[in-house]
């Protein structure tokens, strides 16, 4: 756009001025802020040797339950820590805080997701020397949080097979960036029309290498294989990192 | 609204005519939401007067498989050479603020 003068008209008795429009370019990222904290989120974490998994999934999935479990059956092994992100309530620390893991509760408001300077604050509160695994669990959102950033090592995405098949294909992003597609409350499944095999096309269709971890928090071996897939995690990354 | 009226200030301009966004088809933003909201929030501010314009880029995405990049819309991500699913996003994730336009 060519700079345009413009002639503005003074109080009488004053010469008229000259200003011109001007296009200004900017390119500015408007979650670049966000995104210089969580990379410093990640420094900090990786300095720590602290392996790191973002939980995104809608509301009502089965986070914190799986989350729970999967504390209880790592207690005495792996040493971990949870960030809770909720609009309101300290309810899902309260549950977490019962496994004896430290947690810190991050209440949003108004918020649909955990932004990297809310972690970096949940961070300072918590013991990160003796942590090997810190899962933050985000607010129940399957849109805004895939692209607000916090500093994670990775993101893991839960979907219950008790939401529609399509989900994936609903929500892409969220799909495509997940290091992990978990499936929650399997022991569901005998009582629902839910065509797996449609889901898990539906996952290949956005994201064609993670793998697909089935499980269910209350059955006696039905976190096996995600427990499985954390340890493998926790371990190359500790390889890759020393 | 910080980054516009940071650089503003930084341009020593006195009005914002128009705000330029460009937001991608898979950053998971509802452009009308947003200019509805923007409606909202720039009252009582200098850019009370501002328009907005938003922009969205093609779907860009590079094929794993042959290398390819091509267009793409949301209801089909697959590769038009070789029909694979296994894509990288090159365009499309973006929510920049591209220009502002004032005196």
């Amino acid at each position: 756009m060519e700079d345009k003068e413009i002639l503005h008209p003074q109080p009488a008795g004053e010469k008229l001025s000259r200003r011109e429009i001007r296009v200004i370019t900017l390119e500015e990222n408007v979650l670049g802020e966000n995104e210089k904290i969580a990379d410093e989120n990640k420094v900090l974490l990786q300095k720590k040797g602290i392996f790191s998994l973002n939980l995104i999934s809608s509301s009502g999935s089965g986070k914190t339950t799986l989350l729970v479990e999967t504390l209880r059956q790592l207690s005495g092994e792996i040493a971990c820590a949870v960030i809770e992100g909720d609009q309101q309530t300290d309810n899902d620390a309260r549950r977490i805080a019962e496994t004896g893991v430290p947690v810190v509760q991050i209440n949003t408001r108004s918020g649909c997701h955990l932004e990297a300077l809310q972690v970096r604050r949940a961070l300072e509160q918590l013991p990160l020397s003796n942590v090997r695994l810190l899962f933050i669990e985000n607010v129940g959102n399957l849109v805004c949080p895939a692209e607000f950033e916090l500093g994670e090592s990775e993101k893991v995405v839960l979907m219950s097979i008790t939401e529609g098949e399509d989900k994936p294909v609903k929500y892409p992003l969220a799909f495509h960036l997940a290091s992990a597609v978990i499936f929650t409350k399997m022991d569901l499944l005998p009582y629902l029309r839910f065509d797996f095999d449609k889901c898990k096309e539906f996952v290949r269709k956005v994201n064609p290498h993670a793998p697909m971890i089935e499980t269910s928090a209350f059955t006696p071996d039905g976190l096996t294989r995600w427990i499985e897939w954390l340890r493998a995690k926790i371990g190359s990354y500790e390889s890759r990192i020393t | 609204m910080r980054i516009v009226e940071s650089a503003a200030e930084e341009n020593h301009l006195l009005r914002v005519h128009k705000v330029i966004l460009e937001i991608g088809q898979f950053a998971g933003v509802i452009i009308p939401s947003l200019e509805f909201a923007f409606s909202v929030i720039k009252k009582d501010t200098i850019l009370e007067n501002t328009e907005i314009e938003i922009n969205s880029p093609p779907l860009l995405l590079s094929c794993h498989a042959c290398e390819a990049e091509y267009l793409a819309d949301l209801e089909d991500l697959s590769c038009p050479v070789c029909q694979a699913e296994d894509f990288d996003i090159l365009q499309g994730r973006e929510m920049l603020v591209k220009s502002i336009i004032g005196e």
